[in-house]
Order: C-alpha cells, then sequence, then structure tokens
C-alpha cells in the first residue's frame, strides 16, 4: 500500500513538472514572438534594425531548455534510483570481500 | 520490451522544448552571425546590453574620407539616416563631401556605402544600406561644403541633427529630420521640419515654415518679403520668434494652453484666452503661429 502511495506521490510530482515546464515553454514562445514583432515593426525606420530580441530569446531559452531536460529527461528521478542501486551494490559487493 | 506510451501532454511539451532548442541554437546562430565553429573568428563580434565586445581582428569602426565633386551645381541634396548633416559655405569651387563612417565592426562597416550622384545641376549625396537582416550597419555622417552658385539645399535625416552654417545668404533651404534638431542660419525661403527635434533658425525672404511635433522652435526672422508668409507650428513645444523691427504683416497666433504674447504694437482683430489675431504696420505679409500646450512669443530684435 506505501508502495503504491509513493508511486501515486511521485506520479503527481512528474505530472506536476511537465505542466509546469508547459507553461514555462508557452509563455517563453509568446514573450519572445512578441519582442520580435516590436522589434521589427514598431520604431519604422529606414535600414535593417538591430535585432535585439534575439538576446532575450537565448538568455531565457537556456533556462527554458533546463526545465524542460529536468521535467522530460530526469521526470522520474529514475536517474538517482539508479545510482542509488548502483552504489548499494557496490556496498554489497565490498561487504561480501 | 516495455514500451512507454507518450500522453498528449507529453507530446506537446516535447514538441515545445524542441521548438525552444532550436530557438535557442538559431539566436546563437544569428547572433554570431553563423562564425561560431569559425577559428578565426572564435570570438565575434558580439553586441549586447552592456555594449560592445571588441573583436580581436578590429572591433570599431571609423573611416573618414573626402570627395570633391567639380560642376555647377545650383541644388545640393543631402540624405543620411542616423548620422548628422552639417553643410557650410566654402570659397572653393567644387562641393566638398566629407564623410565620417562608424560601425561596431568591419562587416557592419561594409554593409553602408556614400553614393555621390549628380542629375543635372543637382547633387546627390546619400547614404546607402545594403540591408541584411541580422547585422547592425554602420552610420554616416556628412560634412558638406558648398560652393558659390548654390540656389537650394535640401538635407534630410532620419535620427541625426541636420546643421547650416556659413553659408551665402540668398539660398533657399528644405531641411527635415524625424529625432533629429534642425539649426540653420541665414536661410532663405526656409522649410524645416522635425518630429521630436527643436529647431533653430535665422531666416529671410518671402517663405518661412517651420513644423516641429514635440520640439520647440527659436528662431529670428531678419526680414519677411511682402505677400510673403511665415507659418511656425508645433504641438508640445513652444514657438519664440525675434523679428525685425519693420514687420509689416497679418498675425495670427494661437495656443491651446500656453501663453501668447507680441512685442510689438498690434491692431487686434480678436483676442481670446490664447489667440491673438492683428496686425503689423500695413499687414503685408502673414505670420502665422501655433502650439497645443507650448507658449508663443514674437519680439522685436
Amino acid at each position: 500500500m506505501s508502495d503504491l502511495n509513493a508511486k501515486l506521490e511521485l506520479a503527481h510530482k512528474i505530472a506536476e513538472r511537465k505542466l509546469a515546464f508547459i507553461r514555462h515553454a508557452i509563455s517563453y514562445l509568446v514573450v519572445i514572438i512578441g519582442l520580435a514583432i516590436i522589434n521589427n515593426l514598431a520604431y519604422q525606420s529606414e535600414g535593417p534594425r538591430y535585432q535585439w530580441w534575439l538576446w532575450v530569446a537565448f538568455g531565457w531559452g537556456i533556462g527554458v531548455v533546463s526545465h524542460f531536460l529536468s521535467a522530460f529527461l530526469y521526470q522520474s528521478g529514475s536517474l538517482v534510483e539508479k545510482m542509488a542501486k548502483r552504489e548499494l551494490e557496490k556496498m554489497n559487493e565490498s561487504d561480501k570481500t | 520490451m516495455n514500451r512507454t506510451r507518450l500522453s498528449p501532454t507529453d507530446i506537446l511539451g516535447i514538441t515545445l522544448g524542441v521548438i525552444v532548442i532550436l530557438i535557442v541554437i538559431g539566436s546563437v546562430v544569428a547572433i554570431t552571425q553563423g562564425r561560431m565553429f569559425d577559428i578565426r573568428w572564435s570570438m565575434p563580434d558580439l553586441r549586447g546590453p552592456w555594449g560592445s565586445i571588441q573583436h580581436p581582428m578590429g572591433g570599431p569602426v571609423r573611416e573618414e574620407k573626402d570627395e570633391k565633386v567639380a560642376g555647377d551645381f545650383t541644388e545640393i541634396e543631402v540624405r543620411s539616416i542616423a548620422g548628422s548633416v552639417e553643410i557650410s559655405g566654402t570659397s572653393a569651387g567644387e562641393v566638398d563631401v566629407h564623410s565620417v563612417k562608424t560601425a561596431l565592426f568591419s562587416n557592419a562597416a561594409d554593409n553602408v556605402h556614400v553614393e555621390i550622384r549628380k542629375e543635372g545641376t543637382r547633387l546627390v549625396v546619400e547614404e546607402k544600406h545594403e540591408p541584411r537582416f541580422f547585422i547592425p550597419t554602420g552610420t554616416i555622417s556628412f560634412q558638406v561644403a558648398i560652393p558659390r552658385g548654390v540656389k537650394l539645399i535640401d538635407a534630410h535625416s532620419v535620427s541625426g541633427n541636420i546643421t547650416v552654417h556659413d553659408v551665402l545668404p540668398g539660398i533657399d533651404q528644405s531641411l527635415s529630420t524625424i529625432s533629429g534638431s534642425v539649426s540653420t542660419s541665414r536661410a532663405h525661403n526656409l522649410s524645416a521640419s522635425s518630429t521630436s527635434g527643436r529647431i533653430q533658425f535665422t531666416s529671410e525672404g518671402a517663405s518661412l515654415n517651420a513644423r516641429s511635433v514635440s520640439g520647440s522652435i527659436d528662431g529670428q526672422i531678419d526680414s519677411l518679403d511682402k505677400g510673403g508668409s511665415a507659418r511656425l507650428s508645433t504641438i508640445s513645444g513652444s514657438v519664440a520668434l525675434d523679428a525685425f523691427p519693420a514687420l509689416d504683416a497679418r498675425i495670427s497666433l494661437h495656443s491651446v494652453s500656453g501663453n501668447v504674447s507680441c512685442d510689438f504694437p498690434v491692431t487686434i482683430s480678436e483676442q481670446k484666452n490664447n489667440r491673438l489675431e492683428g496686425q503689423i504696420g500695413a499687414g503685408a505679409a502673414t505670420v502665422d503661429a501655433g502650439t497645443i500646450s507650448g507658449s508663443i512669443r514674437i519680439s522685436r530684435k
């Protein structure tokens, strides 16, 4: 029963992380598209404009990508579990010897 | 084999993640102008919110160029975008075009050049850009010396200042900029406009036209021909005019929220809160000045 509870809790945590990432990514896209429009449509003047919005897209983008990686690749804590298992196996082996 | 089925939320999340990764990679390529894997350009010219990082191969560029153009020109046209325009007189028989090109780096400097062309008796000096989407371009400032015989100066800039000084009298001038200021002396039949900059002038002749949106207008009228007109208008700036003592004109001064005053003896035909209409002398010319939130003052020189 406690195992089921733990799994439920983990599933809840994973779903929350994924939804948080989706919200983050959508707000990123909306803001970046808005800034790109402002950069290229507002303050119309002759000559090409400097694309300052790319700096925001780059800087914030790194943050969003890290959020993506944590939400989808290391989502279940499986990496921690695997590492913990390996450490346990090592301990057992050293105990045997 | 145990396969995990992806839910629609997973698919949406992964799609968004991939899109963001592509945007980040694209922005890096655009910012570094595709040179991030080129060893020679391992430190590209970057311009960020903090200013600029100097490139080991160069960095900011400043190029000065002097060109003399011979010919019997009666009209000079100068067009710049962000650079300033300065026009003065010269005793030499040819037009001297001194241009200063500035850019953050050589690549940007290559995108802009000076074009000088003759169109009959008109000489056109122009800043030309070759637009490349992600690369900021340089700017060119002009200093043009004009010889005797020129009858019209036509200067335009988008964000640069325009200055005309030490020119011979009797030259008509048409000067316009959007966010720069305009300053001229000895203008004959002047037309000056700026959207957010200040206009300063000394004028004579039959026609004076000065327009600004948020800048003030500050000028001196040395003479105004009979039948001539002076029109000065701004939205949020003030108008200050020093006129020659023998001014002979019908005047119409109106401000929405500012003060209106005139030092000349005026035969008033209409005077309300911020409005003054009347006549100075016989009313041979017309002086019309208007503003929304600034004041208007006509004083005697």
